[in-house]
């Protein structure tokens, strides 16, 4: 059972503006709750919260398709309907709008946009040389105050790559050097002057947490702790204990109207976490370190909602169901270091027959391209083994259950009406090796469309420099 | 050594025994690639006599002493080749103490042979077989040196001679990785390259008396001029790594004379000198899903590199892969097709292709007559990655899907048990 103190606004930042009548808008306000004490200049848009502005986009009705929604749920020879950017409706002989675009799904798939809850584009673009290694705040074990978006590139040329691979929201996570990594992000996958204009509207901030060997490693090798994983744990311990402190002490002053404590950054991350604000993203590969890890969470009183990598998910996967843990998954890599040598092809089948919330993550500028063909390696392992799995269920591990870990369920992952129309026109069905998307929307306007008069994206790094079309399929 | 005469007695009896018990297997009812003159035949039967092919087609009579596998309909394709790995060579990437597949500041470069190093009971083996690999060119890892050293031929089914070819291609790098073992400038990587062949050239003429003199006057150390020159004398194929438009071209002009036949590794911007590449019919040995622009070296990467090498006439073969994901070739194979390879192309990459560019091209990547029967029976299209190998064949003997892998699946089918049952 966890208790969250629900956290008041601070009274003292309110008193401010009131002073600042007949101001037409506050002179000053709180920016963020999260980043307590905050005193913030002038008008418009708060600092570094989401920008993004959908694109005008009208009606579109594709018919005639076999329809994945996302929710483990098929609609054979089906219609999918969005207009103004949300979905209405998927049926069967929907009527379109007068002025909708119709797009003939014969023989086409439709699915929501797929969503990859571990990435660092931006953060590691391409070309990897060292002025772009932007990912790891690796001078300290732990850097709770480093923001992921803070090293975003928007014009890293791997971002409209991925958008061909049907990706149109992905979350961008600070490295695993450190035990806490910093913040990380969730993106709309569009194409934008700053990561402002991709943040998702509403996205919670996460905070990336690293066990096992890549800490240890990257601190050890430098005689300082943690050295092993017993120092990562008292590590992660240390940093909750101080924490806990901190929120109470905004606690005490949020009660009494007494002054705030300091602000500060590595704090007010750590304290959004013990508030249900901030949500953990756990890279942790082995069995016996992700159940310590659940411990440290129930010492701390804070909530773990997914498991990064965990490539022994399978060995705990009642636990993981039991406890609501996600586990975002590779479908094979393995054996490249001690962590990964127990990985299965089954990790996730095992995971969804446990019940437990499985997803399909990348980690990887290439396989963002084809996370399609990585859940269809894993519905393979869960058929060779004799589970009946269809492409319905195994779509909810690309689209929905990714949108729950990113907590915006209720915004995109499934075809729901009034959902986000985030939507994949594939040439066929996705885990065929052979079908590519074919027009991906994001909130209802087309931002990728295959073929030689087709609309793809360029970054400011391709231009005259890299082929055009790099990642489309010649069909 | 003298043998008595009840060691002869017996060597003759298990030579009798040999004889009398010739593995005899059918396999029937197969839809058989073929990736031979004989094409796709369906409802065909694959005849194997004592780990060799004997006979392929749809009237093949089965032998009664022969073990029949039924394919009922199912496809048959040879095992799947990997063309440049470091399977057997490293058991855990990441942990040094398993990895031998490059010298760290050894200065030993074109004499570097793997072939010492493989280890037959690598656990990769069996996850490889279960993914219908059945062999690979186990090779060294660009070290110290512009030249990686030799690569040698292996087969996956864990058997004592398991490196059938040694040392048969010479492994080399230039461009960025190149320029990086040569003083820091990708130049000086080439120059490297073909100093190397010219003092191993001078070496070889020599005479056994001045050779000695000879050697301290050179860069290299006796044993790589001996390497070099083994690989001059009998044309050893030269695999290059090099991605770069501009190197691949520097290369092609400057080995004009060179004797030995060169393959690309990478050639990530191999399509914009496929012409030239067709015209000294340099094979690509590529990676189809390597369209990241990742470093400058690789600006023109794209995904259809293979299609636009093939419709230039260039011979593709894929993929560079590290030994745990050699599985994962025919996902290579079926992305080219997407981008527009034909689809027996994409195929003969993973299997007729890499078998010709070891050498071994009359022996492996073919279910022909005389070849080997290497043969992986698929669940349907093999490069669909929803189809799974049923069982793979190495040399006649049948693997049924089997690894350390499956040995943890099975264990964990029911995590909530307290008492985890044993191993197979």
């Amino acid at each position: 059972m966890r208790i969250l103190k629900p956290w008041v606004p601070l009274l003292g930042v309110w008193a401010l503006t009131a002073v600042a009548e007949p101001a037409p808008a506050p002179a000053y306000y709180e920016a963020d709750p999260s980043r307590a004490g905050a005193l913030v200049r002038g008008e418009g848009p708060l600092p570094y919260s989401s920008r993004y502005a959908p694109e005008p986009s009208g009606a579109v009705l594709i018919e005639n398709a076999t329809v994945l929604l996302g929710d483990g749920t098929r609609l054979d020879e089906g219609d999918v309907l969005f207009d103004a950017g949300r979905i209405v409706a998927v049926g069967q002989d929907l009527a379109a709008p007068a002025e909708a675009t119709v797009v003939d799904g014969t023989g086409r798939w439709v699915t929501p946009g797929i969503i990859d809850v571990h990435s660092h584009l931006g953060d590691y673009p391409s070309p990897g040389v060292e002025a772009h290694s932007d990912g790891n705040e690796a001078t300290a074990p732990v850097t709770a105050r480093v923001w992921a978006e803070h090293s975003v590139w928007p014009q890293d040329p791997q971002f409209p790559l991925a958008l061909m691979g049907g990706v149109t929201t992905l979350q961008i996570l600070p490295g695993s050097a450190n035990l806490v990594g910093g913040r990380g992000v969730t993106l709309k996958n569009v194409p934008a002057r700053s990561v402002m204009d991709m943040k998702f509207p509403g996205a919670p901030h996460s905070l990336k947490m690293a066990c096992g060997e890549n800490p240890k490693r990257v601190y050890g090798r430098r005689r300082s702790a943690p050295s092993t994983r017993m120092g990562n744990v008292a590590g992660y311990r240390e940093s909750w204990i101080k924490a806990r402190a901190y929120q109470a002490k905004l606690d005490a002053a949020a009660e009494s109207g007494e002054d705030l404590p300091d602000r500060d950054l590595e704090l007010e991350t750590l304290a959004g976490v013990l508030r249900g604000e901030i949500l953990i993203h756990n890279h942790c590969y082995r069995a016996d370190e992700m159940l310590i890890m659940l411990d440290i969470a129930r010492e701390f009183d804070y909530k773990i909602t997914a498991f990064h990598h965990a490539t022994e998910a399978y060995k705990i996967a009642d636990v993981l169901a039991e406890e609501g843990v996600c586990g975002a998954l590779w479908a094979d890599w393995w054996g490249f270091k001690m962590e990964s040598n127990d990985a299965i092809e089954e990790n996730i089948a095992l995971m969804e027959q446990a019940g437990a919330c499985a997803i399909v993550h990348s980690d990887s500028a290439r396989d963002i391209q084809r996370l399609n063909q990585e859940a269809a390696k894993a519905l393979m392992a869960a058929r060779r083994m004799g589970l009946p799995y269809d492409e319905a269920l195994a779509m909810r591990w690309l689209t929905q259950n990714a949108a729950k870990a990113l907590g915006i369920e209720d915004q995109t992952g499934t075809l729901a009406p009034g959902l986000m129309a985030d939507v994949v026109l594939w040439s066929g069905n996705p885990f065929s090796v052979y079908s590519r998307a074919e027009r991906v929307w994001i909130d209802g306007h087309l931002h990728y469309a295959a073929g030689p008069d087709g609309l793809r994206p360029t970054t400011d790094f391709d231009l005259a420099q890299t082929p055009a079309g790099r990642g489309e399929a010649r069909q | 050594m003298k043998r008595t005469a009840q060691q002869l007695l017996a060597l003759g009896l298990l030579a009798l025994a040999g004889a009398a018990q010739a593995e005899v297997t059918a396999i029937t009812g197969a839809t058989v690639h073929t990736l031979g003159p004989a094409g796709t035949l369906t409802n065909a039967t694959v005849l194997v006599r004592d780990g060799v092919i004997e006979a392929v087609g749809v009237e093949v009579p089965v032998p009664a002493e022969a073990t029949v596998l039924d394919a009922n309909g199912q496809v048959l394709t040879p095992g799947l080749l990997a063309p440049i790995s470091n399977i057997g060579l490293v058991e855990v990437s990441g942990v040094g103490s398993t990895n031998d597949q490059r010298l760290k500041d050894t200065p030993v470069g074109p004499a570097f042979s793997v072939r010492h190093g493989v280890n037959r009971f690598s656990v990769l083996f069996g996850v490889a077989r279960t993914g219908g690999v059945t062999r690979a060119l186990a090779a060294p890892e660009p070290g110290p040196d512009v030249f990686a050293g030799q690569g040698s031929v292996i087969r996956l089914d864990g058997a004592p001679a398991s490196v059938t070819a040694p040392d048969r291609v010479l492994v080399a790098a230039l461009g960025e990785r190149g320029a990086d073992r040569a003083g820091g400038s990708r130049a000086r990587a080439l120059q490297s390259l073909l100093q190397g062949f010219a003092e191993a050239q001078r070496y070889g003429r020599s005479n056994e008396l001045s050779r000695r003199g000879l050697a301290s006057g050179l860069s290299l150390p006796y044993y790589d001029l001996e390497a070099l020159e083994r690989a001059l004398s009998e044309k050893q194929p030269l695999w290059v790594h090099v991605d770069r438009a501009a190197d691949i071209e520097a290369l092609l002009a400057a080995t004009e004379t060179l004797p030995l036949p060169l393959v690309i590794v990478g050639g990530a911007e191999a399509w914009r000198v496929a012409p030239a590449l067709a015209a000294r019919e340099v094979p690509v040995v590529l990676d189809p899903l390597g369209n990241l622009p990742e470093s400058f070296d690789r600006l023109g990467a794209r995904l259809d590199n293979a299609t636009l090498l093939h419709e230039a006439g260039v011979t593709v073969a894929f993929t560079e892969l590290v030994g745990h994901e050699v599985r994962e070739l025919r996902q290579y194979a079926g992305n080219a097709v997407a981008q527009g390879l034909p689809w027996e192309v994409a195929l003969a990459a993973i299997t007729r292709v890499p078998a010709a560019l070891w050498g071994e091209g009359d022996r492996l990547g073919q279910i022909a007559p005389g070849y080997r029967a290497d043969l992986v029976l698929w669940t349907g299209d093999p490069l669909e990655l929803t189809s799974w190998a049923r069982w793979t064949m190495i040399e006649g003997q049948r693997f049924d899907p089997g690894s350390r892998q499956l040995q943890l699946r099975d264990r964990y089918r029911n995590p909530a048990q307290r008492v985890l049952p044993p191993g197979g």
